[in-house]
């Protein structure tokens, strides 16, 4: 998997490319971890994600209660494939998910 | 249990290395007996000019002490202790026979035994027969200018005078000038040896540690895969005595303890709960949250109880106890097996798929709450429909439909949908391993990443009220 962080004073967008699964998600993990403090507006791009499994879900759900203590953040380029995925797992209801 | 020799190494790598390094040690004195015939041969056609009763004297003897290793590998066996002293001593005694005969040239091969030794990792036996090269190899200069090929670099201009003489004063100088410099460098050389033998041998003992300590994680989980493997009720027919259903559910993990589970249970006399849940991620942290989501599950659907209740309270309990941020999506349902309701609920998990009647299975439509143990205070809502005898229910993971072949497809739940109609008819064992088989088919030779996990349960009749 790939990431590209940018950073703009305090919103950060991280964009996703290739898999997030068992195997990758704690690449992801450690790049928010290192990356989250003081960002007030958190931005996760899935345009060139391909895949999404539970275990990426779970960094995500961590993501979102950090930035509610924080600030907001976003999910964006949602393709209907995790569209789907965040739907069925209500995941959906929680994240302010955009196509 | 654990294999306490393989625990507290015993050396058994050593042992082991210690035939095979004979073997090698073998070998290589098996083509320096080769070089030694072949120079031999030269000798005899006149090519090389070594005096022919010392070469063939002297070759013979190299030859023999050469090959001796190599049959007693072959003809005796290889991994007896002694075997590494008797390939060594062949080894420094033909290197001696040499150095004795042509002492200008043997000098070459002092160190042979040397790395010979190195075959063995011990320091102790590079040092042993660095001592009895010294001793030997030194006699040898001595030997040698007696009954070897003649040295002229052993005497200085001065000294030379034409025929063979050997003064006190020559042999003198040789041990000041030829054996001491000469053991000096093979002492020197002898370090390299001996830091290898060293080296070599604490890498092999890091090496036996670590895999000892592998095996030991394996074990574990081995036993951590059977454990969570029996939590799931596997006996089947798992209700022999009813005939108002049929049920049967499988699960094959992936390689390592995963997170997915099933259950169904008895609530009451004429209630009957299945679940489906697949928690966040794999291994032991997911075994450990599936364990006590199985139990909270089946401990809090009690007789009588609202399935949106029972998960809002599950959910709760889960959160108190998630310091690692694992979820788990999780489907419920409870069949009245007199009136055919069925209620459920769903955590953020697949929805099943029904069959009603003689229809095939489409899959149902349910809102889907949040996952459990995601938020603290998610609510949950149950749902409720009719269902009539005849009707199916499959519920599966994302493992089915996500599995994936070589080139990198899911499965889907289009081809799910397919299986599970083509195959309507069948009892749910039949049904769960012609998806299994349909599922194996489209896999290939990937390997299996996540658990497969399925239920599929009929409601044969209904069971007749006031029993």
């Amino acid at each position: 998997m790939k990431i590209t962080k940018t950073v703009n004073g305090s919103s950060l967008c991280l964009a996703l490319e290739g898999r997030l699964d068992t195997t990758t998600a704690p690449e992801f993990e450690a790049a928010l971890k290192a990356s989250v403090d003081g960002i007030t507006e958190l931005t996760i791009d899935m345009k060139l994600l391909d895949y999404l499994s539970s275990a990426g879900l779970r960094i995500l759900l961590g993501a979102q209660k950090t930035m509610n203590k924080q600030g907001s953040m976003r999910v964006i380029h949602v393709n209907d494939m995790i569209q789907e995925i965040f739907e069925v797992t209500g995941f959906a209801d929680i994240l302010t998910v955009e196509a | 249990m654990i294999d306490m020799d393989a625990v507290t190494g015993n050396g058994n790598v050593f042992k082991e290395n210690e035939a095979e390094a004979n073997c090698y040690a073998a070998r290589c004195l098996l083509v320096c007996a080769g070089v030694g015939a072949g120079a031999w041969l030269l000798n005899v056609l006149g090519i090389f000019i070594v005096p022919g009763n010392i070469m063939n004297t002297a070759m013979a003897m190299l030859v023999l002490f050469f090959l001796i290793p190599t049959l007693i590998c072959r003809w005796v066996a290889p991994e007896w202790a002694w075997v590494k002293y008797v390939v060594l001593f062949c080894g420094i005694m033909g290197v001696f026979v040499l150095s004795c005969a042509m002492p200008k040239h043997g000098v070459l091969a002092w160190t042979l035994p040397l790395m010979l030794s190195c075959h063995y990792y011990s320091k102790s036996l590079t040092r042993l027969t660095l001592f009895a090269s010294q001793v030997l190899f030194s006699a040898s200069i001595y030997i040698g200018m007696y009954v070897g090929e003649w040295d002229q670099i052993l005497l200085d201009a001065a000294y030379y005078s034409g025929p063979r003489v050997i003064t006190r004063k020559l042999l003198v100088d040789a041990g000041f000038f030829f054996v001491l410099p000469r053991a000096a460098i093979l002492f020197g050389l002898s370090a390299i040896c001996t830091t290898m033998a060293g080296r070599t041998r604490s890498l092999l003992e890091k090496q036996e540690r670590d895999s000892v300590e592998r095996q030991r994680i394996t074990a574990e989980l081995d036993v951590a895969r059977h454990i969570q493997a029996d939590m799931l009720p596997r006996i089947f027919p798992a209700f022999p005595e009813r005939a108002e259903f049929d049920i049967y559910a499988s699960m094959n993990p992936a390689k390592e303890v995963g997170g997915d589970f099933y259950d169904f249970f008895m609530v009451d006399e004429r209630h009957l709960a299945v679940v489906m849940a697949d928690v966040s991620g794999k291994g032991v942290p997911a075994a450990l949250f599936m364990v006590i989501g199985k139990t909270l599950i089946k401990d809090r659907t009690q007789p009588g109880a609202d399935l949106g209740s029972v998960f809002t309270e599950v959910n709760h309990l889960l959160c108190e106890s998630n310091s690692e941020g694992l979820f788990i999506t999780a489907f419920e349902g409870v069949l009245d097996l007199v009136t055919g309701q069925f209620d459920f609920v769903n955590a953020g998990h697949e929805p099943p798929f029904l069959a009603k009647g003689k229809e095939g299975y489409a899959p149902c439509r349910f809102h889907a709450g949040f996952v459990l143990a995601g938020m603290e205070d998610t609510k949950y809502r149950a749902g409720s429909m009719q269902l009539m005898p005849g009707d199916r229910i499959f519920l599966y993971t994302d493992g089915v439909t996500e599995a994936t072949n070589a080139d990198e497809e899911f499965y889907g739940t289009g081809r799910l949908q397919e299986v599970l109609c083509r195959n309507g008819g069948k009892s749910p064992e039949e049904l769960l391993l012609a998806v299994k088989a349909d599922l194996d088919d489209f896999v290939g030779k990937a390997s299996q990443f996540d658990d497969i996990t399925m239920l599929c349960v009929t409601y044969r009749q209904s069971m007749p009220a006031g029993q």
